[in-house]
């Protein structure tokens, strides 16, 4: 009976999840990312610095380089600057000794900045000739494979929609049940509060899985591991919507609920910017448990480049996402009894 | 069917009593009616009864189920029709009978039936949010049918509709009361209780003040006067008389015989009259 049950439960979320666009949202969005993705964040970012020089001395013998734009003017300089965004300026004006004017776009960092002038001093000195000596060797050449800058950012969209997906839009489905206080009327059937919040888990579950499956093999082909993406996206899925399913208790209506939504979405979220940082990773930031999910899903993602897989990242979201299933379906009796 | 007794509850766990000591009994295929204003207590006690509130002292018996430790099965034996139209909007009536259908344990009702008998055969495929809230509370009553209940809870089960799909409903009400389901009805529509109620209980700031039948309420409570209006010398008299006093009955008999009579009503209080003169307040 219980199967059944939670079967009903599963299709009644289905059917309210479609009529209330969920699948139509998520398709749409991984669609977007995949344009996102292909046409408007770019494979790799030049790290290294490009200049163009105006040599008013026309005293210095510039090496040959795609990276080095000559020009006769000022004008010229300023034109090549606004033309690319990542360009530096160097003006040498004519005097005994070199004196090097150096333009920046304006966003330019400390760190950018220092490299320039070494870079500079050197060319003033003995020029790249050195570099013939310069031989480079890695001791790990799996990890010096570069991920592409657009698909790096991959694990990011799936824990933002795949995994935080159910965040959002369980709230919505939740305070709409609370609005048509359905919830009172099921508590007067055999139906147990966990074999419904089990249709809203199994919901979402299928909507993260759906968003991953259109998005990973649109950026990644076949390159993922999918066993293991799978089993993230289940477990994350399954701890964010849990979680959000207790939160979503305590309010009655969606202007309530808005910003504790987006607080809870903003945190669940902090991890990112370990990812995309990833020497910044204080204790705080790894207890949030869409942390290893994180860490996870890059796993996942990009076998190629870490090597292995590292089961054990899932057991601490598992058992949180189990804490919160259980202390939501005790919240959910509270709150549907008090009508 | 239900036994209650001495039953205590507040929600703010002191001794500010939503319900306090209330006692009654309820037979099998009785329609119990429970009377009273917004805020008496009707609703607390329902939900303890349905077991949506825990009982915090007092003792009640449903079906034979200490409703302290209600299982699965004592809610295979109930039917609850809520006052507010408690669906899920976008699923279509013959949906949200199905889905119920699924909750219980026990053989259920054909959910195009128990549309068919509230009305809305026609629009059974149409999502609830396009119902009138007629439609609704039609969708609620029909769904507190579809386990087959043994018990049958009521609140207000006529409120918000038009006088013919009243009628309907009531009909249906007692066609179930003669199949021999126990009815608790809570409302504060005299008419409803009057009509439909074996007893009815008068509950007031948390307290039953008075349980009987309409029938021995009226006659206990009510004055046996008869309105008569009848035409005298060309124009129209109207005039009360008592069935107590023998000069009265004597001048009713005169005037029935003259045939002079234009209209006559008995005149017994209301159930109302009845709730205000032992209360002091109305029922709404």
């Amino acid at each position: 009976m219980m199967f059944k049950r939670i079967l009903a439960n599963v299709i009644k979320d289905i059917k309210l999840g479609w009529r209330g666009y969920f699948f139509l949202i998520v398709v749409g969005v991984a669609l977007g990312y995949f344009l996102l993705i292909s046409f408007v964040i770019p494979d790799e970012v030049e790290d290294g610095l490009k200049l163009v020089v105006y040599d008013k001395a026309e005293i210095i013998l510039f090496p040959e380089s795609e990276n080095l734009i000559i020009v006769g003017s000022r004008e010229d300089l300023e034109k090549e600057m606004k033309k690319d965004f990542n360009i530096i300026g160097v003006i040498v004006n004519a005097s005994e000794k070199p004196n090097i004017e150096l333009v920046f776009q304006g966003y330019e960092s400390e760190r950018t900045k220092e490299i320039t002038k070494l870079a500079i001093s050197k060319l003033f000195t003995d020029g790249a000739k050195n570099d013939k000596n310069v031989t480079i060797e890695t001791l790990n050449p799996e990890i010096s494979k570069k991920i592409p800058m657009n698909k790096w950012f991959l694990p990011v969209l799936l824990l933002m929609e795949a995994v935080l997906l159910g965040v959002v839009l369980v709230f919505a489905m939740s305070i709409s049940e609370k609005t048509e206080k359905t919830q009172t009327a099921y508590m007067v059937t055999p139906g147990k509060a966990l074999e419904n919040l089990l249709g809203k888990i199994i919901l979402f579950e299928v909507l993260g899985l759906l968003f991953t499956y259109i998005l990973t093999p649109l950026v990644l082909g076949t390159d993922a591991n999918y066993l293991f993406l799978t089993l993230v996206v289940l477990i994350g899925s399954f701890f964010a919507t849990s979680f959000a399913l207790i939160f979503a208790t305590f309010y009655d209506n969606m202007s309530q609920a808005l910003f504790p939504m987006m607080v809870a979405a903003l945190f669940f979220a902090l991890p990112v910017v370990s990812y995309l940082f990833p020497a910044f990773k204080p204790v705080i930031i790894r207890l949030i448990p869409t942390y290893p999910i994180l860490i996870a899903l890059k796993e996942a993602a990009f076998p190629w480049y870490i090597g292995s897989v590292n089961w054990q990242l899932l057991l601490y979201p598992l058992i949180m996402g189990a804490l919160s299933f259980w202390l939501a379906t005790v919240l959910y009796t509270k709150n549907a009894r008090r009508g | 069917m239900i036994e209650v007794e001495n039953l205590f509850y507040s929600y703010t766990h002191d001794e500010n009593y939503a319900v306090e000591g209330i006692s009654f009994e309820i037979d099998e295929g009785e329609i119990f009616g429970f009377l009273g204003p917004n805020g008496a207590g009707k609703s607390t006690t329902q939900k303890i009864l349905t077991g949506l509130l825990p009982i915090q002292k007092g003792k009640a018996i449903v079906a034979g189920e200490d409703i302290t430790k209600v299982s699965g099965s004592f809610y295979n034996m109930i039917g609850v029709s809520f006052e507010q139209p408690n669906v899920y909007m976008k699923l279509s009536g013959y949906e949200n009978l199905k889905f119920f259908a699924s909750m219980f344990d026990v053989t259920t009702e054909d959910p195009y039936e128990l549309l068919r008998l509230v009305g809305l055969e026609e629009v059974a495929h149409n999502k609830a949010k396009t119902y009138s809230k007629g439609m609704l509370q039609r969708l609620v009553f029909a769904r507190s049918l579809i386990n087959r209940p043994k018990i049958w809870f009521l609140d207000e089960p006529v409120s918000g509709l038009d006088p013919t799909a009243a009628a309907q409903i009531k009909e249906l009400i007692k066609r179930k009361k003669e199949e021999g389901i126990t009815i608790f009805l809570t409302t504060h529509n005299m008419h409803v209780a009057e009509e439909l109620c074996d007893r009815v209980a008068f509950i007031d700031a948390g307290k039953i003040v008075l349980i009987d039948t309409p029938r021995n309420l009226k006659l206990r409570y009510g004055e046996r006067l008869v309105k008569v209006e009848y035409k005298s010398d060309g124009k129209v008299e109207r005039e009360l008389l008592s069935m107590a006093k023998t000069t009265d009955i004597e001048k009713l008999n005169g005037l029935i015989n003259s045939g002079k009579i234009e209209t006559i009503h008995s005149m017994e209080a209301s159930l109302e009259d009845i709730f205000i003169k032992v209360t002091g307040r109305g029922l709404l």
